[in-house]
């Protein structure tokens, strides 16, 4: 069952998809138009119906009529695509054809949609077994190929276009089933449907309003796909002899008498060829439209860079221009910064002029809600920005004192290898699944160095020791499925590691973990900066954890930073307005019970700032004041930290 | 472990499918002895005809002898020829293999580099130019390609000869023709998977190691797609073994896929029943090969499933 | 404040009462080589009351077994043994009208509001089928004037109504996910770590929508959480959970002023934003629920253990995770009530080790 295996793995998507809801059906349409395939396959589809429901009456000549003195003639005036081994106008046979080609596609794929969703979607719903043996079946009919099969059915039940239906239809019932089950499965795995069966609804209000609707649109895709390949397999059969029986015309049959000709008149074979495969492409391109819609993995192309933003990148200040004091180059200095998105509407700025200084063995946190930026900085600094993503606008970033902007490919790589460590918010992800721990790290060992294997390993052994992993021997052939959490972190910390950076950036390097693992975590890169005296600079939103953990602390919010000082001042009196009710928000002060002082709103999208101070719709302190509106607040000094409120000075206590 | 139990699992499966192949046979309607003996046969003569085949025993004990002749091909004879199935097999089986693997080399490769290609091009012209090329490759139907490449290159350039498999030549064109479909859907796979483990993080951990951006993306983003990819060579071999009824046809080879046609429109019962079954048989093996390859390449799905 | 420690007598005036209840999952048995199927606990013998109008949190890591405890509460798992009552009726055996009868009493409320809203319907679909399920307010006008109220008590606005969920943000979610949840004017809430999918301003406001909620609807709360400081701004009892048992349980002040289960004193620790360092960092993580260790089932993490082991080598063995006392190895413990206060704390040594007053509130 291959042709339409293929269309199978297309087809069963997570209908996490979904999650892009269309607000309606014009929309759905829309979207498909505005792709170039959907456009041009939703026009051959209509077109191709259009010469179903027309064609014989379009035909200029008797598509029956016999004319021995006129046989295999090439395309004339009179005939346009040629006449056939018994003169019949080939024109008029094709015509003709469409509605018995395309009618075994829609009949064949209409029969396996109503015999498999039914089916697969019941076997999700009543499991047991019921769905043991949907299953079981599924794999009996998978052991045929697809065109073996139907070749089987032809042949029991007589070859003519009704069996042929049937034939093409049994092979992609199995399809439709398993791709049925397997997003019936995944839709009622989903909170909302176990929200409701909390609420008490009846199944069958689950299945008919909530389930349906969610798997539809990987129906409708997979549907359009199976049909393409159903209108191969069935012509195929008509290839055989064993489709539509002449004399009536069949695009498939057609070229089956054609072949035998095929030396001598290839233009028997061309037309009838090529209105079959174009009725396969223009299927095959609107559900590929289709998926694009309705599947969430297949993305928005990534906008080209354009010559505009090459020539922009001459803005960026040259090398790493340091921090100003003669002593010590800081592990990190960031000037002016400004990042955006590439997006087709343009640049987004995202990060909006931040400076920051890191020296080496201390501790910056970042702190900020979604949205506010600090995750795009934090990538900027490891160099992992992807510049076809992201645009460094302005400003400057400088590791142990080298420019990490503008720099060649290679000599990023070369920074990133010597001067930068990552940990990332999530190990699990953050750890190639199919490779072991030891391969991981010896990787990131060896590279750029030209130790022996035994050499490696040796590192590789004390790196895992380091980040308190027992047993390292043997841990170094294992996967990193087969380790905790809080393990597959550690383990993400020995590679970051493994080149002894000067700066280790973390995002949000302990929220996916359970708070006993996160103490663990963080003891952890204490330890660790401490015997190697490196400088973190670690993102995140848990202001416990800034408390716990950073000497200093930026707080950003909408691309800029508000509030930046030494930690432990600014979390005891915040001056910034935003800063103070983040703390205030936090649960379990003092006030058990009472209103929690709330940030009124919500945190503003990236590219829709208002006018002057970003916070200004949600701040207490701006009570309409001309200033707020008037002009963004730059960053100024005020009780040895710097803030950027026009009047910082009304947050002292 | 998983082995045997993944044994255990096909063989009621084969079973099924042998009961599956020896019954919907007999439903062929048509009367093989009829057939065998001509349209002017007397009764006596069809009769002595069907006892000779064995048509009159009962049903369960001509299953029982299918069966049998799985063991000894001796008594699982061509209605036709009179020769076992299995040397009528055996005779045809490496034309068709050699078609279905050369194919699915041919586009493994190809279709690996031009995925790669359209993966690390997205927005430029190699992706738009792929793209069209295999959206028109799944759209294709083999038997009309496979006959406008005999017409333009035995025909009309007269490189390779037209039909059949006597020599090396022979295979150039049904080969290039079969590896259409699977070129197609190794790369639209290749650049779907790479697509999607460009957004891993574990790519930026190896890019943070300062590994190169080749490396990133042969030894981390494609080592994942391979698993992808494994499962989709598994189908399109088994597809290619299937479409042999097809390209045989049009190639005029001498295969596994051109006997059952024949067979079929000759009634010939035990040579269609045993090909299925073979069909089958490497199906499931393919199937199984398959998975072994996976877990061998995945190390998560190597774990015993836990349940709760 | 006593009435959390009657965990024994039902009584009328309780919305939940939690009696004894496990609920093991079998999972499936080795094809070859034979063996018992694997049994994970996710809940293993736990028993609490929630009076009418209190606040009852459950606190507990990921593979605590919290989040199967709160789907015993709403029916949608049914326990293997022990009894759940909603509002003084036993959940078991119900169906039918009875059945929805008493979901239409407790509601669930989710993490992430963006998956427990269908994608395909707007607010208002969702909130008028929660009404269509109970068939309460008959009548389109008569719902959409219910669906109105309720959207104006979570502080969302008619132009929200014929919103998708992807187009709200996700506190506007969150509110519409609670206002599906009050629409049927049920007398429970269970809410699973109901503000840790959103942004920290935004989860004050949401707390502080749910505490008014509370108050004017006369809510029963049930909160399933992480947070500690969540369940100390708004539990009145609280019960710390660790492979599918309570180890603690009992008034927050107690439990959390002063933790005598050496597991909650390790994550009082943890969560207290004052004084770096706080407690020991506990070691390793949690066991899988397919193999409790024997014996306490904290013993293989516990650092009091281990200093009581040093301080008394006589009762102590030797195991993988170092010497420990052998009663901590070998018995589980049973309940143990505080002396004085109002918490019972589930550890063989609860009164000899020092009560730590949590760094908070100090």
């Amino acid at each position: 069952m291959t042709a339409a295996m293929d269309t199978m793995a297309l087809g069963a998507t997570p209908p996490r998809a979904e999650a892009r809801t269309p607000r309606s059906r014009w929309l759905t349409l829309r979207r498909i138009v505005s792709q170039p395939k959907g456009a041009i396959g939703l026009a051959l589809v209509l077109g191709y119906l259009l010469l179903a429901i027309f064609g014989p009456m379009l035909a200029p000549l008797d598509p029956f009529k016999q004319n021995f003195a006129q046989t295999l003639k090439p395309p004339s005036a009179l005939h346009w695509f040629g006449t056939d081994q018994l003169g019949r106008d080939v024109f008029s046979r094709i015509l003709l054809g469409a509605r018995a080609t395309l009618g075994v596609g829609v009949g064949g794929v209409a029969f396996a949609f109503l015999v498999g969703v039914p089916l697969g979607v019941l076997a999700a719903w009543r499991r047991g077994w019921f769905d043991a043996i949907v299953m079981r079946a599924i794999d009996v009919m998978l052991s045929f190929p697809d065109i073996v099969f139907a070749l089987a059915i032809v042949a029991i039940l007589g070859a003519n276009t009704q069996n042929v239906i049937i034939a093409v239809g049994v092979v992609s019932i199995p399809i439709f089933a398993r791709t049925a089950r397997a997003v019936t499965l995944s839709i009622l795995a989903e909170p909302y449907v176990e929200g409701l069966s909390s609420l008490g609804a009846r199944p069958s209000r689950i299945i008919l309003r909530h389930v349906l609707p969610n798997i539809s649109g990987t129906l409708l895709t997979l549907s359009t796909l199976l049909f393409a390949s159903t209108l191969l397999s069935a012509s195929g059969l008509g290839f055989l002899g064993l489709g539509t029986q002449p004399p009536f015309p069949e695009w498939g049959t057609m070229l089956g008498e054609a072949r035998s000709y095929i030396r001598s008149h290839p233009h028997l074979a061309t037309f009838p060829g090529l209105f079959l495969a174009g009725s396969a492409l223009a299927f095959n391109l609107l559900g590929d439209a289709l998926r694009t819609v309705y599947d969430p993995t297949s993305r928005g192309v990534a906008p080209r860079r354009s010559w505009l933003d090459r020539l922009r990148r001459a803005k960026v200040a040259p090398a790493g221009a340091p921090a100003g004091e003669g002593d010590a180059v800081p592990a990190l200095s960031v000037r002016g910064l400004r990042l955006a998105f590439r997006t087709p509407a343009g640049l987004l700025e995202v990060v909006r002029g931040v400076d920051l200084t890191l020296q080496a063995g201390r501790t910056l946190a970042v702190v900020g809600e979604s949205g506010s930026g600090k995750t795009s900085l934090l990538r900027a600094v490891a160099t992992l920005a992807t510049p076809a993503q992201v645009a460094v606008v302005e400003g400057s970033i400088a590791v142990g004192g080298e420019s990490a902007v503008g720099l060649s490919p290679a000599a990023l790589m070369e920074l990133r290898r010597r001067k930068i460590g990552v940990v990332f918010q999530d190990a699990a992800s953050a750890l190639n699944p199919v490779l072991t721990v030891g391969a991981q790290l010896a990787e990131a060992v060896r590279i750029g160095t030209d130790l022996d294997a035994a050499a490696v390993r040796a590192r590789c052994v004390a790196l895992l020791e380091d980040v308190g992993i027992s047993d390292p021997e043997r841990r170094l052939a294992m996967y990193p499925h087969q380790f905790s959490g809080g393990m597959k972190q550690r383990i993400v910390i020995a590679i970051a590691l493994a080149q002894d950076p000067q700066l280790l950036l973390a995002d949000e390097p302990t929220s996916a973990l359970d708070v006993t693992i996160q103490q663990q975590i963080l003891a952890l890169l204490r330890d660790i900066q401490r015997r190697r005296g490196m400088a973190i600079l670690i993102v995140t939103h848990d202001l416990n954890l800034v408390a716990r953990f950073a000497d200093d602390v930026a707080v950003m919010y909408a691309g800029s930073l508000v509030e930046a000082g030494e930690a432990a001042a600014v979390l005891r009196s915040p001056l910034h307005p935003y800063a103070q009710a983040l703390r205030s928000s936090v649960p379990g002060g003092s006030r058990r019970g009472a209103p929690l002082p709330a940030i009124a709103g919500e945190p503003p999208m990236v590219g829709s700032l208002p006018g002057g101070c970003a916070f200004r719709p949600r701040c207490e302190r701006t009570r309409g004041r001309p200033e707020c509106a008037a002009r963004e607040p730059a960053a100024r000094p005020v009780d040895g930290r710097l803030v950027a409120c026009h009047f910082a000075e009304e947050g002292r206590a | 472990m998983f082995i045997p139990r993944r044994l255990a699992q096909a063989l009621p499966t084969l079973f099924v499918v042998s009961l599956l192949v020896f019954f919907f046979m007999d439903m062929i309607p048509g009367d093989p002895a009829q057939m065998l003996a001509g349209p002017a046969a007397t009764d006596e003569e069809v009769q002595s005809i069907r006892e000779f085949l064995g048509l009159n025993q009962p049903l369960l004990t001509r299953y029982g002898l299918f069966l049998k002749g799985l063991w000894d091909p001796s008594i699982a004879t061509s209605f036709r020829t009179h020769r076992p199935v299995a040397v009528e097999l055996a005779e045809r089986l490496p034309n068709t293999l050699i078609v279905a693997i050369g194919g699915l080399a041919l586009g493994l490769v190809v279709g690996t580099v031009s995925g790669v290609v359209c993966a690390l091009r997205q927005g430029g012209f190699a992706e738009a130019i792929i793209t069209v090329l295999t959206l028109t490759g799944i759209s294709m139907p083999i038997y009309w390609l496979g006959l406008l490449c005999i017409w333009f290159f035995a025909v009309y350039l007269g490189w390779v000869p037209a039909a059949g498999a006597s020599t090396p030549m022979h295979f150039v064109l049904p080969i290039l023709v079969v590896a259409t479909r699977p070129t197609a859907m190794f790369s639209r796979l290749i650049t779907a998977s790479l697509l999607e483990a460009m957004s891993k993080d574990y790519l930026d951990t190896a890019r943070a190691k300062g590994l190169s951006e080749t490396r990133v993306i042969v030894s981390h983003a494609l080592r994942n797609s391979l698993v992808a990819a494994v499962s989709v060579a598994g189908v399109q071999f088994g597809g290619m073994l299937g479409g042999s009824v097809v390209t045989e046809t049009v190639f005029g080879i001498p295969g596994v896929g051109r006997l059952l046609v024949d067979a079929v429109s000759r009634a010939d019962y035990p040579v269609v029943q045993y090909t299925i079954l073979m069909f089958a048989i490497f199906f499931v093996l393919i199937n199984l090969a398959t998975d072994l390859l996976t877990q061998w390449l995945d190390p998560r799905t190597r774990e015993e499933r836990r349940a709760a | 404040m006593s009435a959390a420690l009657r965990i024994d007598q039902p009584s009328s005036d309780e919305a939940v009462s939690v009696s004894n209840v496990s609920r093991h999952f079998v999972g499936r048995r080795p094809l070859f080589g034979g063996g018992s199927a694997p049994v994970a606990r996710a809940v293993d013998g736990v028993s609490f009351r929630a009076p009418r109008g209190s606040c009852f949190a459950i606190v507990g890591e990921s593979g605590s077994g919290k989040s199967s405890l709160a789907r015993l509460l709403v029916g949608l798992l049914q326990p293997t043994s022990g009894e759940v009552r909603v509002d003084g009726a036993a959940v078991a055996g119900l169906d039918g009208a009875a059945l929805r009868g008493l979901r239409r009493k407790i509601q669930l409320v989710l993490q992430d509001p963006r998956a427990s809203l269908d994608p395909r319907m707007t607010v208002f679909d969702t909130l008028e089928e929660a009404l269509q399920v109970h068939g309460l307010h008959p009548g389109r006008d008569a719902r959409q004037a219910r669906v109105a109220d309720v959207m104006a008590l979570v502080g969302l606005n008619a132009a929200h109504l014929d919103r998708y969920p992807h187009e709200l943000s996700g506190g506007q979610r969150q509110r519409a996910a609670i206002a599906r949840a009050i629409i049927c004017e049920p007398e429970i809430l269970v809410l699973d770590e109901p503000v840790s999918a959103l942004d920290v301003s935004v989860q004050a406001q949401i707390i502080n929508l749910l505490m008014e909620l509370k108050q004017s609807l006369s809510l029963t709360f049930i909160i399933i959480t992480h947070d500690l400081g969540l369940v100390e701004h708004m539990a009145d009892s609280v019960g710390v959970m660790y492979l599918g048992r309570f180890v603690e349980q009992g008034v927050v002040e107690d439990v959390c002023g002063a933790p005598r289960h050496p597991y909650t004193q390790s994550l009082m620790a943890a969560s207290s934003h004052h004084g770096a360092e706080a407690g020991a960092v506990l070691e390793g993580s949690i066991p899988s629920p397919l193999a409790v260790p024997t014996g306490c089932s904290f013993h293989t993490r516990c650092p009091a253990a281990r200093v009581l082991a040093a301080r008394a080598p006589a009762a102590a063995v030797d195991t993988p995770h170092g010497r420990l006392p052998r009663r901590c190895v070998q018995d589980q413990p049973s309940p143990m009530p505080a002396p004085g206060g109002a918490s019972i704390a589930t550890c063989h040594f609860a009164d000899a080790l020092p009560a730590q007053p949590a760094p908070r509130s100090a």
